[in-house]
């Protein structure tokens, strides 16, 4: 059910019942004060007859006797006077003998023919008054009243329900609005809805609307950029392996066997790209990493054995004793990009330095030291290469997806998926190229001292 | 046919090169658009592979570079990016023709002849001068329906004569065609090449026009003289 009929039924229906039950309400106190007047009056008439006739000298009665006094007959009321010995002294009709016959004192109802009448009956000095209205007389007279009574209620019911009905439809003009506007867009554009126009009730449900369409065109546009540069990535090695696979066909002897020599190496290039994407998407997919940990002296050195050049990586005298808060492969993975990164960009032969320690967070000592037993602390790989190093804006791009120089050869994920484990586990990474040339890449990730015993 | 490649990734640049050689084609590979625009203004290209994605900026930039300084070498596009945005900027740009990674080297090819053909102004894709035909892509050159082995230089350089019929090419740029910037060339290759040409075609096939160059010959110039003829390959005795 639309808002707009909801209110209109809940508050037309209240309207209605209240006006109605106020309206009845009247129509029954009018009613009741109307029998009541009408009855008195009815009652003072019989007491007025009855003072005129005990004023009267008792002769008249004498002279009277046997002779009924005939009072000139008014529309719809009727009057008869009993003398004590019951004769009729005094009528108005004399062919209501039914209605007006003397009765117990009091008000009540009698019937003659078709016409209903209100009788009053009342003794005084020995005189019985009665006197009589026309109930369809009273009926007609209170219907007028009740007319008049009631008509305003309607106009007035009638009324509220179109200016009710007028104010929820101009009240809710700006939701119908909003419906059509939407109802009229493009599914696929994110473009944000107007704000014009709208009451204030409404602002802040368009504003967040408007929010999550440009995060979603953020997101839709970022994933864009990364399909597309995926594709890049996976089309410039398939364009190598197929070209060489070509020439391969077309040459003999040596020229071939160079040629699927190429291909080979593009082969082994688009695997490590494969690998690189699927795992930076397991990376940052929402499935759950167990609370792992692992010992720095064992990541570094499969890191290390991993890079496939272990003799070109200068390590330090001495491991400190931490856990890695983070599964092993991870860490692994993590540290051999950075090497990889290094033994790429240095120049060949050079060596590679890679060093461990504990983060200072506490500036105030000054000598970095391990923490105490259990103590949430961090610990920085620093890897150093002696190649030509960074200008600030190729830093600044650094952990970008598929920046990469591309005689060095390399996927241009390495560090994005670096950077990417890192973040996953509360961990960052840091570069600095100083002036004298060299990269300096900085894992940090969160760590632990071991546990006594 | 000399061929600039513009490609910054090496194992992608020397896949290419190899293809075109096997077509004859004399490949120069460059990985910049600094040094492309280096090798464009020192020497003579017929045509140029030109990749998007360089280390110092969108190739397509360079294009335009040329368009606007006049350079009419066709050029043709490769990229790995296939939306028709891409596609339409590129040819918008000033290039002639797109091709998306990762390609066939036949589709290559046969492109960059369509390419030089068109540049030509010829419409078929075999070339005739007289009775003399020359298809690229088969790398095949008839008389009179009759086929004449040519060695590959020679095909190069008879190749170069046909596509610019009626211009007078200077020994640059006929070695331009014939030679990559690395080639080592004897002083009197072009000579012997044009000699050969003669011999195996009709004294007549290229004329020489003093201090200037060389240019195609007449059309009923060419003639398979006897000692061609003799040389032709036969078919199996009967």
């Amino acid at each position: 059910m639309s808002l707009r009929a909801r209110l209109l039924l809940t508050l037309g229906l209240a309207l209605a019942l209240f006006w109605a039950s106020a309206a009845a309400w009247l129509a029954k106190d009018l009613e009741d004060k109307l029998v009541e007047t009408l009855d008195q009056r009815l009652a003072q008439s019989a007491r007025m007859v009855a003072g005129l006739m005990l004023q009267l000298p008792p002769e008249v009665w004498q002279q009277a006797d046997r002779r009924s006094l005939s009072i000139p007959a008014i529309e719809g009321l009727a009057c008869q006077v009993h003398s004590p010995k019951g004769e009729i002294m005094a009528r108005t009709h004399s062919d209501m003998q039914g209605v007006l016959d003397s009765q117990e004192p009091g008000h009540a109802y009698r019937r003659q023919g078709d016409v209903t009448w209100r009788v009053f009956t009342y003794r005084r000095g020995g005189l019985t008054i009665t006197t009589a209205d026309r109930m369809d007389e009273r009926n007609t007279l209170m219907s007028g009243v009740l007319r008049v009574a009631v008509v305003p209620f309607i106009v007035a019911l009638v009324g509220s329900l179109l200016a009710l009905w007028v104010s929820v439809w101009r009240g809710l003009a700006p939701l119908a609005r909003l419906r059509e506007s939407l109802a009229r867009r493009d599914p696929e554009t994110l473009a944000p809805v107007t704000l014009k126009g709208l009451p204030a009730e409404l602002r802040p449900l368009v504003a967040t609307l408007n929010a999550l369409l440009a995060r979603v065109e953020e997101a839709f546009t970022r994933e864009q950029r990364f399909t597309n540069d995926a594709a890049h990535e996976l089309r410039t090695p398939l364009t190598a392996i197929k070209t060489h696979v070509q020439v391969a066909k077309k040459v003999k002897g040596q020229a071939a066997a160079e040629a699927l020599d190429y291909a080979e190496q593009g082969i082994v290039r688009l695997n490590r790209t494969l690998d690189q994407l699927l795992l930076l998407a397991r990376v940052e997919g929402r499935k759950p990493w167990q609370k792992e940990s692992c010992a720095v002296v064992a990541v570094a050195e499969s890191a290390v054995e991993d890079t496939g050049q272990p003799e070109r990586v200068k390590l330090p005298d001495e491991w400190p004793r931490a856990q890695l808060l983070m599964p092993y492969e991870l860490a692994v993975t993590a540290l051999r990009n950075v090497l990889d990164n290094a033994l790429r960009h240095g120049p060949p032969e050079t060596p590679v330095w890679l060093d461990a320690r504990w983060v200072d967070n506490k500036a105030a000592d000054a000598v970095p030291g391990a923490p105490g037993p259990g103590e949430a602390a961090e610990l920085a790989f620093c890897v150093r290469d002696e190649g030509a190093g960074l200008s600030p804006h190729g830093l600044a791009r650094l952990t970008r997806r598929f920046w990469h120089d591309s005689r060095a050869g390399g996927s241009g994920l390495g560090l994005a998926i670096v950077a990417a484990i890192a973040e996953r586990f509360g961990g960052r990474l840091a570069f600095h190229s100083p002036a004298g040339g060299g990269l300096s890449v900085e894992l940090i990730v969160p760590a632990v001292p071991p546990d006594r015993g | 046919m000399h061929v600039l490649l513009v490609e910054d990734d090496a194992l992608v640049a020397s896949g290419i090169r190899a293809g075109l050689e096997t077509f004859d084609f004399v490949v120069d590979g460059v990985a910049t658009i600094a040094e492309a625009r280096r090798v464009m203004a020192s020497m003579q290209s017929d045509a140029v592979i030109l990749d998007r994605g360089l280390p110092d900026g969108d190739g397509l930039s360079l294009v335009e570079e040329w368009r606007a300084a006049g350079v009419p070498t066709p050029v043709l596009i490769l990229t790995a990016r296939d939306a028709v945005r891409d596609r339409v900027d590129g040819l918008s740009g000033g290039a002639d023709d797109y091709l998306v990674k990762p390609f066939d080297l036949d589709e290559l090819v046969a492109r960059l002849y369509a390419l030089l053909r068109r540049a030509a102004g010829r419409a078929s894709g075999v070339l005739h001068h007289g009775e003399l035909s020359l298809d690229p892509t088969a790398r095949r050159v008839c008389v009179g329906g009759k086929p004449v082995a040519l060695s590959r230089r020679e095909l190069v350089l008879l190749e170069a004569f046909i596509y610019a019929p009626r211009s007078v090419l200077s020994a640059g740029q006929l070695k331009d065609s014939l030679y990559g910037l690395n080639d080592d060339v004897e002083s009197n290759a072009l000579n012997v090449h044009i000699h050969h040409l003669r011999r195996k075609l009709g004294s007549g096939v290229i004329e020489t026009v003093r201090g200037l160059g060389y240019r195609l010959g007449r059309a009923d110039a060419v003639a398979l003289p006897d000692a061609a003829r003799e040389d032709r390959p036969r078919g199996p005795s009967p």
